[in-house]
């Protein structure tokens, strides 16, 4: 198990980095500052400016000090050095940088303030999608062949085929102008999140009903089903305590790709829905050309969705243990 | 007295040795026939094709601009009543049309003259048709998905070909770089990239490349990876099959057992997961889009149409149609070919050939 995590999280680690790295090159070869669509400052203001965001640097400083192998910021204490110095500057010790359009905030500041509202609105999108697609894969499941099977499939697949937002589109009609239950758009409050995090879940619980079902079906046909049933186990008892621990292991390998699917979903519904998340940050930046911000979001979102899959991997393992067992074989 | 036939008679120890059993059919027609067998995969299939019509041919119809702005008009209601009327300006292009498209529309004036078709599903906020729009935002969804599907097809086919077949060190690394690029928030990455992008316009349109090519690639550039892992293991198992062997024993060169061999008998694979894979890539730009980072106007494509919804509604006006109609359209379209994916999947699959025929 340990020489798998650690070559695993070698792995993340290096994704990160290049993805960093071409992030960073990328941004420096794009032609001009991000200060060229204002109007021409003064040389001496205008110098001050690249002086504050390092630009008068050659770009392998501004690359170290942005990766930050060197902590190269004057304004803390030096490298190896000082008073409690930070031995690493820039995103090794977590410092995204100077947002390059909201001038008096750093993009920390500004992801601070952003991310719990995101990461709010994602769990509750995974309770909505684990919520309702588990029970609806469970039941469909066990009455295989049923119209409640066939609706819910139905249901399953317009729920895979629609994008969210004219999923949004609808629900906003429904419950917002027919039948006012919940605030148009805004953020404050539980009642103003009901309405986002179910346009965001809704897809993944057609997802999570469709695995959850196969699966279902596959472990009901099991010799050992049976053999609990012929043990005379209340139906209950099969289902929840044998059945289900099995049927669940598709479902948590697809934790992983649904929370990169629901970070990536919020840029959609936090603009929908003006829900001040860092999804809308991101777009912002990325239509604003504030490079910094834009990459800041990138390598966040990144590291996240790589833990993410690693955490989900070591699940796996923990709770099947055959697959840690061919793991090891494997090496 | 059986009528004389040009055919010679198979010897015996050709001849189907049960006279009862129907000639096997061939693979093609049984996938046609079972496809055919499903009400569902039949309709979406009739679907899927009505619509690429319709995007295809909407030059022919007489349809308004869809980039005609008539402020007085914002914001109709859909109507039937005086929806066939002459328009002086009816034979506008919407945007600069290729030779082909403009043969299509020369043959409209001829067919209709200034006729158009209008309001039948309402105007949008500044006057313009929605049901024009609808068709022509189609044409554009339809073009990136057929982009996008095609750069899915080149790179992920050949990726997965030559790392299926290579296999051990170069496979490796290969699928390693399969594997990092999927636990990458791809779309975050797509973003970055045309924001990038976008301030190399100038220097991208001399050598032709405009944003919407740029777009098309990365969109394609985003669906390559499960084509490339599902070629790759079908590869895995041809290039142990009996048939290649031989074909190597014979002398056949690397690059022939590929084309000749391997890559046909991956074709099914293939065709079924660019199937499934195009309505994601319409998700794809119907999402970037809705975030102004895809099509741009004049053009208009329904990722546009959703949020040129969004921003319409208010609690003051709700005009639905521009909610309901764009979506139904692209819902329809997504659901049709979602079914049709799944059916051919299913009809494709080896292991139910093999139930029904035992």
């Amino acid at each position: 198990m340990l020489p798998f995590l650690v070559r695993r999280l070698a792995w993340t680690v290096a994704t990160i980095f290049v993805v960093v790295t071409c992030a960073f090159f990328l941004m420096r070869a794009v032609r001009g500052g991000p200060f060229d669509s204002e109007r021409a400052l003064p040389a001496a203001v205008e110098e001050q400016v690249r002086a504050r965001y390092h630009l008068d640097w050659p770009v392998w400083k501004q690359y170290a000090a942005y990766v930050g192998p060197l902590n190269l910021d004057e304004h803390r204490a030096r490298f190896l050095g000082g008073d409690g110095a930070d031995v690493f500057g820039g995103v090794l010790a977590g410092d995204l940088g100077p947002s390059f359009k909201y001038r008096d905030l750093t993009v920390n500041e500004l992801l601070g303030q952003s991310l719990p509202v995101s990461l709010a609105l994602g769990l509750w999108a995974l309770v909505v999608a684990l919520g309702i697609g588990l029970p609806a894969g469970i039941f469909a499941a066990l009455k295989k062949d049923s119209a409640l099977d066939v609706a819910l499939r139905l249901g399953a697949t317009a729920g895979i085929a629609l994008p969210n937002f004219v999923i949004a589109g609808f629900l906003v009609l429904l419950f917002v102008f027919a039948w006012p239950l919940f605030p148009v758009a805004g953020y404050g409050g539980a009642r103003a999140l009901v309405l986002p995090a179910f346009v965001l879940g809704l897809p993944f619980a057609a997802y999570v009903a469709r695995l959850s079902r196969t699966a279902m079906i596959e472990v009901l046909a099991q010799d050992w089903i049976r053999t609990a049933r012929a043990k005379g186990l209340p139906e209950r008892t099969v289902i929840l305590r044998h059945a289900l621990p099995s049927a669940l292991l598709p479902v948590i390998s697809f934790l992983g790709p649904a929370a990169a699917g629901i970070l990536t979903g919020s840029l959609v519904v936090e603009r929908l829905f003006a829900i001040p998340g860092t999804g809308s940050h991101f777009v912002n930046g990325a239509l604003n050309r504030d490079y910094t911000l834009a990459m800041g979001v990138t390598i966040l979102y990144t590291a996240l969705v790589s833990l993410l899959n690693l955490a989900v991997d070591v699940a796996y393992g923990w709770i099947d243990p055959r697959l840690a067992a061919g793991r090891s074989a494997n090496q | 007295m059986s009528a004389p036939t040009l055919e010679a008679p198979l010897p015996r120890a050709l001849a189907p040795h049960d006279d009862a059993l129907p000639p096997p059919e061939s693979p093609a027609c049984a996938v046609v026939r079972r496809l055919h067998a499903r009400a569902a995969a039949r309709w979406s299939l009739r679907l899927v094709v009505a619509a690429v019509l319709l995007a295809f041919l909407a030059p022919l119809l007489p349809l308004p601009s869809q980039a005609r702005i008539e402020l007085a008009r914002g914001l109709e209601r859909p109507c039937a009543a005086e929806s066939i009327v002459a328009h002086p300006s009816a034979l506008e292009a919407p945007w600069a049309l290729g030779p082909f498209d403009r043969a299509l529309h020369a043959a409209r004036a001829g067919a209709f003259g200034t006729l158009e078709l209008r309001g039948l599903a309402g105007t949008d906020a500044k006057g313009r048709d929605l049901l024009s729009r609808i068709v022509w935002g189609s044409r554009v969804s339809f073009l990136v998905a057929l982009c996008a599907g095609l750069t899915s097809l080149l790179v992920g086919v050949a990726w997965g070909a030559i790392a299926g077949y290579a296999g051990g060190r170069l496979d490796n690394a290969m699928m390693r770089v399969v594997d990092a690029l999927a636990s990458l928030p791809f779309v975050f990455v797509v973003i970055f990239v045309i924001t990038l992008l976008s301030a190399w316009k100038d220097e991208l349109a001399r050598f032709g490349v405009s944003r919407e090519v740029v777009f098309y690639v990365l969109v394609g550039a985003v669906s390559w990876l499960s084509m490339a892992r599902v070629v790759r293991g079908e590869v895995l198992r041809l290039a142990q099959a009996e048939f290649v062997l031989a074909a190597r024993v014979a002398g056949a060169s690397t690059a022939r057992i590929l084309l000749t061999h391997v890559v046909p008998n991956v074709l099914p694979v293939v065709i079924v997961y660019l199937t499934l894979s195009v309505p994601s890539i319409l998700l794809t730009e119907a999402f970037l889009s809705f975030l102004g980072l895809g099509i741009e106007p004049p053009r208009v494509s329904w990722g546009l149409l959703a949020s040129d919804a969004a921003e319409a509604i208010n609690p003051l006006r709700v005009p639905w149609w521009l909610v309901v109609f764009p979506s139904l359209a692209m819902g329809v379209v997504l659901l049709a070919l979602n079914v049709l994916g799944d059916a051919l999947r299913d009809a494709l699959d080896p292991r139910e050939r093999g139930a029904g025929r035992a």
